[in-house]
């Protein structure tokens, strides 16, 4: 009996003190980010700064752009997860409950379109836009992201758990395919659209790469994007400033995960599938 | 007969009016520029001219003389092995800690899990002060445990390794969830079992645990894998977009970006592309072959 005391006693305290040291990096963060310029560069580090300078969030969020950001982030994010829900949800229909020629054949295209890794994408996409005029535009954030062999995937599978009477019954009363997808099938499927909207709404709000390589104004650029204006600037980095402005960049994410943390870690442990 | 065969025709063209929609992205977005890069990999080419000069696999042919994409071949393997293997042993730790009832295990779990959450560039921003070679926190903390410091990412032996650890810590907390659910699905009965044969913690982890998620930590592996081996944005912020120093935290896809949107040379940039997503299948392709093989399927 107090070996298994000693066994939980040493669970314990692996698990507290890994859990500090991961957690660290975000205290160390916010500790720079309340931090009078003063303190930054001090020796050793103060974790607990002489006043707490709440006003370098207004500061970062001045410096540069940031309402700018923000409303860039927000649009696009909003944009492209409401795109992929309705242009996936009407594949997965299509191909859980219709049948039609090539079916097979198109659902293995969505399947390796999932699994297709997107750099092959990027110099043609880039220059596909260009040749519409649309690079520096909300167009170009967004477009690409119409469809999703993925979201598709994951809300066919979801589909094709409702039972079949419930369709029946909806034909015999003369209901359509849009109607049956409008009141069956998406109601039941809630879950499914969740995880799958939280997901692409975290993926898209997090993503670095495209933003950077099709904007070139600032007024143009995404909230990760903005924070390259503090590390490559040329009068040295701002460290306190950088770290309000990464929190205010993470903060609506993570606000986000931790309300529906269920939907996040099902999805992902049912599907473990990342960006 | 008329009815069930205008219906039935109603049925396809219903099909394909859903379809549309994701169908016409994916063909302008995915399809065509699959074929494009490959197209693009046989030309010479500077992204602003009319003109694309045909030169057969002369793009191709190249890449054994390239001593720099050799480099950064050798950088992406170093950091997708050490990162993939590190981060699935981390999240496999973590996930047989929390693998029981626990006070606060919710509170434990989303820690560990929050560098998944947060975006890539603001991770990779907090990284960069905290490897400041004079006032951040790893040499602060190296100092006070009395161990030699480091550069970090100012030195060219140093900075691919500062951020395959710093990702070893981001990816954990993911592989961690994967693994909790493959914990739960491991009947009970089988350690009940090996107990009453006598079997210590040290057996019922490698005789049952460890083959019984098999399928899982190849799955992880595979996945992270790939996930792995594309990285780029903390390439871009933590190298301050230059891939240095010395080239020594470059990899492929940031070689990629260099070629084609800093050098302006596409058709050597379009062929890393097929190479990236020839590495890619084939990582698909030895999860199938090792799935048939060597993994526990109960």
């Amino acid at each position: 009996m107090t070996s298994r005391a000693a066994g939980r006693a040493a669970a314990y305290t692996a698990v507290v003190g890994l859990a500090i040291v991961f957690f660290l990096p975000f205290l160390w963060m916010f500790s720079t980010a309340v931090k009078p310029d003063a303190e930054i560069f001090t020796y050793p580090p103060r974790w607990i700064p002489s006043v707490w300078k709440l006003g370098n969030f207004t500061a970062a969020w001045t410096k540069a752009p940031f309402s700018r950001f923000f409303l860039n982030s927000v649009l696009v994010t909003a944009a492209i997860t409401t795109l992929q829900l309705v242009t996936g949800s009407l594949a997965a229909y299509a191909f859980a409950r219709l049948r039609f020629p090539g079916k097979s054949l198109l659902f293995l295209a969505y399947l390796s379109i999932m699994m297709l890794p997107s750099q092959v994408t990027l110099i043609p996409n880039f220059v596909t836009l260009r040749r519409l005029g649309l690079l520096n535009t909300y167009w170009a954030l967004i477009l690409p992201f119409t469809a999703t062999g993925f979201g598709t995937f994951l809300i066919r599978q979801h589909f094709l758990s409702i039972p079949q009477d419930l369709f029946d019954a909806a034909t015999v009363d003369g209901a359509g395919h849009l109607r049956m997808l409008w009141a069956i099938a998406l109601p039941l499927a809630r879950p499914a659209l969740a995880t799958f909207g939280l997901l692409t709404t975290m993926w898209h709000w997090n993503d670095f790469f495209w933003p950077l390589l099709v904007t070139s104004s600032i007024e143009m650029r995404t909230m990760p994007l903005g924070l390259v204006v503090f590390t490559h600037s040329e009068q040295g980095t701002s460290w306190n400033l950088l770290m309000a402005a990464g929190i205010l960049t993470a903060l609506p994410i993570v606000v986000l995960f931790l309300v529906a943390q269920r939907y996040f870690v099902q999805g992902i442990a049912r599907v473990g599938i990342k960006g | 007969m008329t009815t069930s065969r205008r219906s039935r025709l109603r049925e396809i063209l219903t099909a394909y009016a859903f379809l549309l929609p994701s169908l016409v992205p994916l063909a302008v977005f995915t399809l065509y520029p699959l074929a494009n890069s490959g197209y693009l990999s046989l030309v010479k080419w500077n992204l602003l001219s009319p003109t694309k000069q045909f030169v057969g696999a002369a793009n191709y042919a190249a890449m054994p003389r390239d001593a720099v994409l050799h480099q950064v071949s050798t950088n992406t393997a170093l950091y997708t092995v050490v990162v993939v293997l590190g981060g699935v042993l981390l999240g496999f730790v973590l996930a047989l800690l929390l693998n029981r009832p626990m006070w606060l295990r919710a509170l434990w779990r989303g820690i560990f899990f929050l560098p998944t959450v947060v975006p890539m560039a603001v991770l990779s921003a907090v990284w960069l002060w905290i490897y400041d070679p004079g006032f951040g926190l790893m040499n602060y903390a190296l100092r006070w445990l009395g161990l030699p410091t480091s550069q970090w990412l100012h030195s060219a032996t140093s900075a691919l390794w500062a951020i395959i650890l710093m990702m070893i810590w981001q990816t954990a907390g993911y592989n961690m969830v994967i693994l909790l659910a493959g914990l739960q699905n491991v009947p009970e009965e089988l350690y009940e079992a090996a107990r009453l044969d006598g079997a210590g913690p040290p057996a019922l982890l490698w005789r049952i645990t460890v083959p019984m998620l098999s399928p899982t930590f190849l799955f992880l592996i595979i996945v992270s894998a790939i996930q792995a081996f594309r990285v780029f944005d903390p390439i871009f912020v933590m190298s301050l977009g230059t891939g240095g120093p010395a080239n020594s935290t470059a990899t492929l896809v940031f070689y990629l970006y260099r070629q084609a949107f800093m050098f302006f040379e596409v058709g050597y940039a379009s062929a890393i592309a097929y190479l990236i997503v020839g590495i890619a299948v084939l990582f698909t392709l030895l999860q199938l072959w090792l799935g048939k093989r060597w993994v526990v399927y109960d």
